[in-house]
């Protein structure tokens, strides 16, 4: 069969291809092929990262919540018998303990943030960058000897030879960081069976202390101010106050996607590892995130913005 | 009865113990009543917050040692950068041998 158009003006027929029009050809075709497999490892290593950044904020709020709680349980004991010093530093201790250990889930989160982080700079050629830098300035110093030393070999278009350069740079990258994948795959399973078993008890404990919280609230904001016989002394701040109760509760139930968020990165993982489709997977991981992050915020839960 | 199980009780006991109406009640008991209620009521609240802590400690120290791997694989992560770095350094080597034979060329003629 001819390759020839059949209508239409005639086509020159491409001149067979030298070693440079292989060198493109192979470098569109690594470029084609790099970009499929760059996809899944830049996606996990950005859900990684979401992922990270929401158990480290969620630690922080059980942090602020457990501190919390334990103020609301001591006014309202004091409300009935005055509460002694013995009983406050017993408190304060066991705040302490749970400060401590929910410290040391916000460093974890961090290191499991800078672990993801790195491996995008893998996926994504950040590192590479570098190289390509390098290559750059290769052509550069290629393009000025080529103008000195003119008629001889080192002459000539080097636009070819760095657009290789640069695929092959980026290819190299996303390799290591496909190797890198499957081999840490294990321990990242592990890691994240581990962390959905923690957001779990996390989540419990933090629903928990909101109940705890919203029920002593409702009674010394709401309820109490009300049914006293003078009228409310400060009207605005009852109804900002009843209004925040009412409001923070339905946001309770989003806690659970910080159980959901680890199952699912770690469903990702050995999906990815095992050269499978996960990309709605790391979807639901990043939905997951940013639903833990409006709930906290629903909360009141959130840090102050900068 | 997991021990899961079992804390998910004594919480729901003690937002019995801190609602509202219980609140409500105890205020018009006696002092002697009201001492006793919020002293079991508060050891109860402590018994949680440590069996609370106990679990997050226990999954947080499975984590530490999952941390070991997990800086391992930051290590070898560090050590791929570092040899995607490899070929930048002899291209940027090569690319200053050019510049000087452009340099000597440039002599030369």
């Amino acid at each position: 069969m001819s390759l020839e158009p059949t209508v239409g003006p005639p086509r020159r027929r491409p001149a067979a291809p030298g070693r440079l029009g292989r060198a493109v050809a192979l470098t569109v075709l690594a470029a084609a092929a790099g970009c499929a497999s760059a996809t899944p490892y830049r996606e996990l290593a950005a859900a990684g990262v979401a992922y990270a950044e929401s158990a480290r904020s969620l630690a922080d709020a059980a942090a602020a919540l457990a501190i919390d709680a334990s103020s609301e349980r001591l006014i309202q004991d004091d409300a009935l018998v005055n509460v002694d010093l013995e009983t406050l530093r017993r408190v304060a201790a066991e705040d302490a303990q749970r400060l401590a250990v929910l410290a040391r889930l916000a460093s974890h989160a961090r290191l499991l943030r800078r672990y993801f982080a790195l491996l995008g700079e893998l996926a994504d050629g950040n590192a590479g960058r570098r190289t390509l830098a390098a290559v750059e300035a290769v052509a550069e110093a290629l393009g000025e000897a080529g103008n000195a030393l003119r008629g001889t070999a080192a002459a000539g278009d080097a636009g070819p030879a760095v657009g290789a350069a640069r695929v092959g740079a980026a290819f190299y990258g996303r390799d290591l960081a496909r190797r890198e994948v499957a081999q840490r795959a294990p321990v990242l399973e592990r890691e994240l069976a581990t962390q959905g078993e923690l957001l779990a008890s996390l989540a419990a404990a933090m629903r928990h202390d909101l109940e705890i919280v919203a029920e002593a609230r409702a009674q010394r904001l709401v309820i109490d101010p009300l049914l006293a016989e003078t009228p409310l002394a400060d009207p605005e701040r009852w109804l900002a106050a009843r209004r925040e109760l009412l409001l923070g509760a339905p946001a309770q139930g989003e806690l659970a996607a910080a159980e959901r968020a680890a199952g699912d990165l770690r469903d990702a993982v050995a999906a990815i590892a095992g050269q499978r489709p996960a990309l709605d997977l790391l979807a639901e991981v990043v939905a997951d995130a940013e639903a833990i992050g409006a709930a906290l915020a629903a909360l009141g839960l959130t840090e102050a913005a900068p | 009865m997991t021990p899961a199980e079992m804390l998910a009780e004594l919480r729901a006991l003690e937002a019995r113990l801190r609602s509202s109406e219980v609140q409500a009640a105890y205020r018009e008991r006696p002092l002697a009543e009201r001492r006793r209620l919020v002293a079991e009521r508060a050891e109860l609240s402590l018994l949680i917050a440590r069996l609370t802590t106990a679990g997050l400690g226990a999954l947080s120290a499975r984590l530490d040692e999952l941390g070991r791997d997990l800086t391992r694989g930051l290590a070898a992560v560090n050590g791929r950068l570092a040899r995607l770095d490899r070929p930048a350094a002899t291209l940027n080597a090569l690319a200053r041998l050019l510049g000087l034979l452009a340099r000597l060329a440039v002599l030369a003629g």
